[in-house]
């Protein structure tokens, strides 16, 4: 005599779900009672029919934002700001281009990107090694606030490995103006600014690191670059101590 | 780089995405809807870490359902503007078996249309996706009775639209 099966026990039936006593319950059941039959039908074909209207999807063109997700490996998927650097993140922000060029010339910053000097090296962006930027880069801690000139400081904020095992900073300059928050890779000894944003202090505010919409650009190129997780202080630590050399991981 | 792991992890995405995208066409029930989100899936599987325990195949479902709720779901007035995907499609109509097929493919969809979202997703995640009822519970942190429940109810309410669109075809 045929089990009173429930429509849950037929559709875990299908599915492979039932147990070894129910799923051969289930079986001989089939073969003898045209009822249980029907209704396993039933509930299969069902089945059959969500699953073909969803492979329908196959038959359609991609979309070309997906197709280029697809075919492009991760590193074509690059922001360029190396290379168009630092200029042309400047030219996507006229309206801050002016305060950006002042701010990093300040500290040392070559602001233009192409820009190339006596020995044919692309300065776009570099941090010039006698500066107190390069300094603070170099030696300081996250969370450092160091003094590189009058009122202004730079602070490290975080420290992270690329996947190709270079080092890269993120960091803040500040002054009674606003704050410039960047990020800086270091390559052969050089740090280079690879993204900056400039956000203004509101009247009577103290400057804040950039966040929201601001940090979107810093954060695209850390979430795009970062090869696993920032460093802790003790790796930054290392890190420093190695005067960033060597492998991260 | 193409041993980073970044660039591993891609290869692995493309080969899935086929799959990630009869789901998400599953979940999202419009064509370009369901591009959008395999593409923010594979964009945030990319971009951000993975629980070291996690298994990328179901971590990617878990991102594209999450992605689906977070951000494509309130996008219901575009789909509701556009046709279905076989509508606009020029199927072949010169044998009598091309036009049933398409006329049983339209029907359920409009009976796949009806079911409620979490029925479609258990089902999605069970049929399309191939999980386990235990898997598919964890994904959507409910109890595995709960999950049962759903498919059952799903099936049963997709088997009823399929008998009813049937019998108004004949009649």
């Amino acid at each position: 005599m045929s089990r009173a099966w429930s429509d849950e026990q037929i559709s875990a039936f299908l599915d492979g779900e039932l147990s070894p006593a129910d799923f051969e319950a289930m079986l001989s059941d089939l073969e003898t009672n045209p009822d249980v039959a029907a209704r396993v039908r039933r509930m299969s074909e069902a089945t059959k029919a969500f699953v073909t209207a969803s492979l329908a999807i196959d038959e359609e063109p991609m979309s070309a934002g997906l197709a280029k997700a697809l075919a492009a490996p991760p590193s074509a998927k690059v922001i360029p700001f190396r290379g168009r650097s630092f200029a042309a993140t400047v030219m996507d922000h006229r309206a801050i281009a002016a305060s950006l060029v002042c701010a990093f010339a300040a500290w040392g910053v070559f602001a233009m990107s192409g820009s190339v000097d006596e020995n044919g090296s692309d300065t776009g962006g570099m941090i010039a090694a006698a500066s107190p930027l390069h300094r603070a880069l170099e030696t300081g801690a996250t969370g450092d606030v160091v003094k590189v000139s009058g009122s202004q400081t730079a602070t490290p904020r975080l420290s992270f490995a690329k996947d190709d095992g270079d080092f890269c900073r993120q960091f803040d300059l500040a002054s009674r103006d606003g704050v410039t928050s960047a990020i800086a890779c270091r390559d052969d000894g050089v740090w280079r600014t690879e993204v900056a944003v400039y956000g203004q202090a509101a009247p009577g505010e103290e400057y804040t690191t950039a966040s929201g919409e601001k940090a979107e650009p810093l954060e695209a190129f850390i979430a795009r670059f970062i090869a696993g997780d920032p460093l802790d202080a003790a790796a930054e630590k290392a890190a420093i101590a190695n005067n960033w050399t060597g492998a991260p991981r | 780089m193409t041993g980073s792991p970044v660039a591993g992890l891609h290869r692995e995405l493309v080969g899935l995405a086929p799959q990630l995208r009869r789901y998400a066409y599953a979940l999202t029930r419009n064509a370009a809807d369901a591009d959008d989100l395999v593409q923010a899936t594979l964009e945030r599987v990319l971009s951000r870490s993975i629980p070291e325990a996690a298994d990328v195949t179901r971590w990617s479902y878990t991102v594209c359902r999450n992605v689906w709720i977070d951000e494509i779901r309130s996008r219901k007035v575009r789909r509701n503007a556009e046709p279905e995907v076989t509508a606009q499609a020029e199927a072949p109509v010169s044998t009598e078996d091309a036009v049933a097929s398409r006329m049983a493919l339209r029907r359920a969809q409009a009976g796949i249309d009806k079911l409620p979202d979490e029925q479609r997703e258990v089902l999605a995640l069970v049929a399309i996706a191939g999980m386990a009822y235990r898997e598919a519970a964890e994904m959507l942190s409910v109890p595995i009775g709960t999950v049962m429940s759903r498919l059952a109810r799903a099936r049963a309410a997709l088997a009823v639209h399929m008998e009813q669109a049937n019998g108004e075809q004949v009649t």
